[in-house]
């Protein structure tokens, strides 16, 4: 689990500066904080039930109080550990309405984070064919391309990461994680659904950004939550992980075009991540029959994405699928469910070890165009 | 075997067979003390003792919630559970507002010497939701090219098997394990063959209906399967029945919930041991009764494991005092020498990483073992006889191949696996008893077989 860094340490106290002033801020940008603030609060009463919800509307403090708080609140969260209730939290919203202090910082905006999925360097699109893919150079279909992300900052000029604060954007976003859906279930993309999303909403402090970072993720206390009572977009269906009592982050998967020789498996490659190594007898104690298990995974498979060169306004950022299979033989069957002999080069690519489930510092799947 | 483990095995029998005698001999104390044997028995391996517990396979277990009960007859399932989970219940019960049969009151037409099942507080078992459930798991609605329904892995004549070796899920995905048997799921302590993280039925649904590796139903989302039940119309009464009141009860949390409750009811303990158990000493053969007496020995040892009014230690109920869930590696594969199992069916150890839950497995029950060959996870033995190889042999060898191996020799197998050497008519005693688990009533109870 990440250690808060001196960085992220500045854009929290810059955050509770700016809660200290709440309506200063809100005054920068009143039309966009009320209705974030108060779209934030029901998404944390909805999560309230996992554990997850981080921020609890606030009590009596006005709309643009709980914007502020959810900033401070979200600052404080390490990716792992979710955004359930910091200390933070409470100290940021209990104290805002004091507003006694005054310095000019900036108020929050709105940000979106727009993706793209491509083969290599042609848009993804279920239905097409893509000729030269993987370590063979086959033809291929998309079947799947889909993955979460949580823990999603900027990075200002100054190399601060500063937290964005997601919108609740149902069904693609809590605040908490956000869905990329690049697949629309036509062609061979089976498993899918017409709904896309390629786009990450929320707000910063206004300011200057030129980097962006994310992590592939869902947090630990909505992981292993029930699918059945969690909001969207962590639903049961395609991204769940039932054996493993969590979600997939990642589901990416390509198929081979030519018929496989003789009576071969066809040619797919498949990457499916979610945290591995997992039980549930926490504290040396048992599960707690009819609830939900407390679910401890060794690996957590959760990468981290940086990228320079950012600019949210009008840069966008590229999902390689090509790239994720470019070590990959795809004219036979690779499957990796975060098992599998296939699994180094694609979580290589992805920016994630293997052996340890650790996040690395490079990974070639994701650009800024 | 000894005379006198004999005797105290006799002794066992016969209070098994009058236990509420024995427990009004000692209520306050003789109860629980045949709780600590049971609980012992599967962990130790002292002679007197574990033959004596392993004895009483009706008695010692559900003598455990009995001792905080009155000690009445064997049919009192109910009162058992006074002390713990279902009170809970009631209160959730009236609470929740549940129409028809409140969870407290569900008549489980329980056989004798069986605790109640634990069930969850937010499900409590309704006559409704049993009913909900029975159609849903015979409807191949459930699967996303409805070709298949629970029933097409879980066969009611089978005991909830499907015969195979590797289940074969809706679009021909061969499975890696069987399917386990459903008799007395609603007591199993974690569900499947070998994973920690599965504790209840209603979670543990998703897994079939929406997994991909292996696909066995299929189903892509949420949405997909509201739909298509939505426009079936002997749902809409079912579901409002279950859940009168929700304007909209089509949910997949209700159908996970309405599987779990029908799949509760999945009891079997009507075989003629259980009547010989409790008193028709004619119900099964002298030859029966004598693999009884062999299965129970120190010797063979099935005991240690497959213990109990459900015949395994892995084992939960309403008010258990503690709660177990051992896995254990028989020898059944040693393919590296340091005990590893071929992948991906490595137990535990595929679910935790840990190196020492390699090869660790549940032991299913042996209710209605005679009717789910083939045996093991993995389906590698096929008949009753082979599996009393590999145990006789203290873990089976496989002489080659990529699994060959000396399963035996196997650093991480449970010590209670050792040789054991039986004679013909021995071996003959011992698959004449586990054929006399076979419940026939509830292998063609009509209340469980498909409403369609």
């Amino acid at each position: 689990m990440p250690k808060l860094t001196f960085a992220s340490q500045s854009a929290v106290l810059a955050a509770l500066a700016c809660s200290f002033l709440y309506y200063a801020c809100s005054n920068d940008s009143s039309s966009s904080g009320s209705p974030n603030a108060a779209q934030g609060g029901e998404a944390s009463g909805s999560g309230g039930k996992s554990g997850a919800g981080g921020s609890k509307p606030a009590a009596g403090g006005s709309p643009s109080t709980a914007g502020a708080r959810n900033d401070a609140g979200s600052a404080g969260t390490p990716s792992d550990a979710g955004s359930a209730g910091t200390p933070n939290d409470g100290g940021a919203g209990g104290e805002a309405g004091l507003g006694d202090g005054g310095s000019s910082n900036p108020g929050p905006m709105k940000v979106s984070l727009h993706f793209k999925a491509t083969v290599g360097d042609q848009a993804f699109a279920c239905g097409t064919t893509y000729t030269g893919q993987g370590s063979t150079k086959v033809s291929v279909e998309p079947r799947d391309f889909r993955f979460y992300v949580q823990n999603v900052r900027l990075l200002d000029t100054k190399g601060n990461a500063v937290p964005v604060t997601l919108d609740t954007r149902t069904p693609w976003q809590t605040p908490d994680v956000a869905l990329l859906d690049f697949e629309d279930g036509t062609g061979a993309c089976v498993d899918g659904n017409p709904e896309k999303n390629d786009v990450i909403t929320g707000t910063v402090p206004s300011g200057t950004y030129s980097g962006v970072v994310f992590v592939n993720g869902i947090p630990d206390a909505l992981n292993h939550g029930d699918p059945l009572q969690l909001p969207a977009p962590l639903q049961a269906g395609a991204m769940t992980w039932g054996w493993l009592y969590g979600f997939k982050f990642l589901k990416a998967e390509l198929g081979a075009t030519g018929a496989p020789s003789g009576d071969a498996e066809p040619g797919l490659g498949l990457v499916h991540v979610g945290s591995t190594g997992c039980d549930n007898a926490l504290d040396g104690g048992m599960p707690d029959y009819g609830s939900p298990p407390k679910v401890a995974c060794t690996e957590p498979n959760r990468n981290e994405v940086r990228l320079e060169g950012f600019n949210p306004a009008t840069n966008t950022i590229v999902a390689d699928i090509g790239a994720l299979f470019a070590g990959i033989d795809l004219s036979v069957d690779n499957q990796c469910h975060s098992e599998g002999p296939s699994c180094p080069s694609e979580f290589a690519a992805l920016g994630l070890d293997f052996t340890t489930g650790a996040p690395t510092t490079t990974q070639s799947v994701y650009h800024v165009e | 075997m000894t005379i006198a483990a004999q005797s105290a095995l006799l002794a066992t029998l016969a209070c098994s067979f009058l236990y509420y005698g024995c427990s009004g001999d000692g209520s306050s104390s003789g109860s629980p003390d045949a709780t600590q044997d049971g609980g012992a028995s599967g962990s130790e391996s002292g002679p007197g003792g574990s033959t004596s517990s392993g004895g009483s396979i009706v008695g010692d277990e559900p003598a455990a919630g009995g001792s905080t009960s009155s000690g009445g007859a064997p049919s009192d399932g109910g009162a058992r559970s006074d002390g713990g989970f279902a009170g809970a219940q009631l209160l959730e019960g009236g609470a929740g507002g549940e129409a028809g049969d409140a969870g407290s009151n569900f008549d489980w037409h329980l056989p004798a010497g069986f605790p109640v099942p634990l069930v969850p507080d937010d499900n409590p078992m309704t006559r409704q939701k049993v009913s909900l459930g029975r159609y849903l798991f015979y409807d191949v609605r459930l699967s996303h090219n409805q070709t298949q329904s629970c029933s097409s892995c879980h066969q009611q004549a089978l005991a909830f098997t499907d015969g195979r070796a590797h289940g074969v899920g809706s679009t021909g995905v061969v499975h890696p394990r069987g399917p386990m048997s459903l008799a007395n799921v609603a007591y199993a302590s974690t569900l499947t063959w070998a994973n920690p993280l599965q504790t209840d039925l209603e979670h543990q649904a998703l897994v079939p209906l929406f997994g991909d590796d292996p696909i066995e139903l299929g189903l892509g989302s949420e949405d997909e399967l509201v739909t298509r039940l939505e426009a079936v119309s002997v749902y809409s009464g079912l579901f409002a029945q279950a859940w009168p009141g929700d304007p909209s009860p089509v949910t997949v949390e209700h159908v996970v919930q309405a599987l779990a409750s029908f799949q509760r009811t999945l009891i079997s303990g009507n075989s003629p041991f259980d009547r010989y158990q409790y008193g028709d000493p004619s119900a099964i053969s002298k030859s029966a009764q004598r693999g009884y007496a062999l299965f129970n020995s120190t010797d063979v040892g099935c005991f240690h494991c497959h213990v109990g009014f459900n015949l395994t230690d892995h084992v939960n109920w309403a008010g258990k005092a503690f709660l177990d869930r051992p896995y254990h590696n028989t020898g059944l594969y040693n393919i590296d020498g340091q005990g590893a199992y071929p992948a991906p069916n490595t137990g535990v150890e595929h679910v935790t990483h840990r190196p020492a839950d390699m090869g660790r497995f549940k032991a299913p029950t042996l209710r209605n073992i005679a009717v789910t060959a083939p045996y093991m996870h993995d389906g590698s033995i096929a008949t009753l006889d082979d599996a009393l190889d590999h145990y006789s042999a203290g873990g089976r060898t496989i002489t080659s191949g990529p699994d060959a191996g000396h399963g035996n020799l196997s650093p991480l197998k449970d010590p209670v696996v050792q040789p054991f050497t039986i004679s013909a008519e021995q071996r003959a005693d011992l698959i004449a008893f586990l054929q006399s688990l076979t419940d026939d009533d509830f292998l063609h109870d009509p209340k469980l077989s498909s409403p369609w």
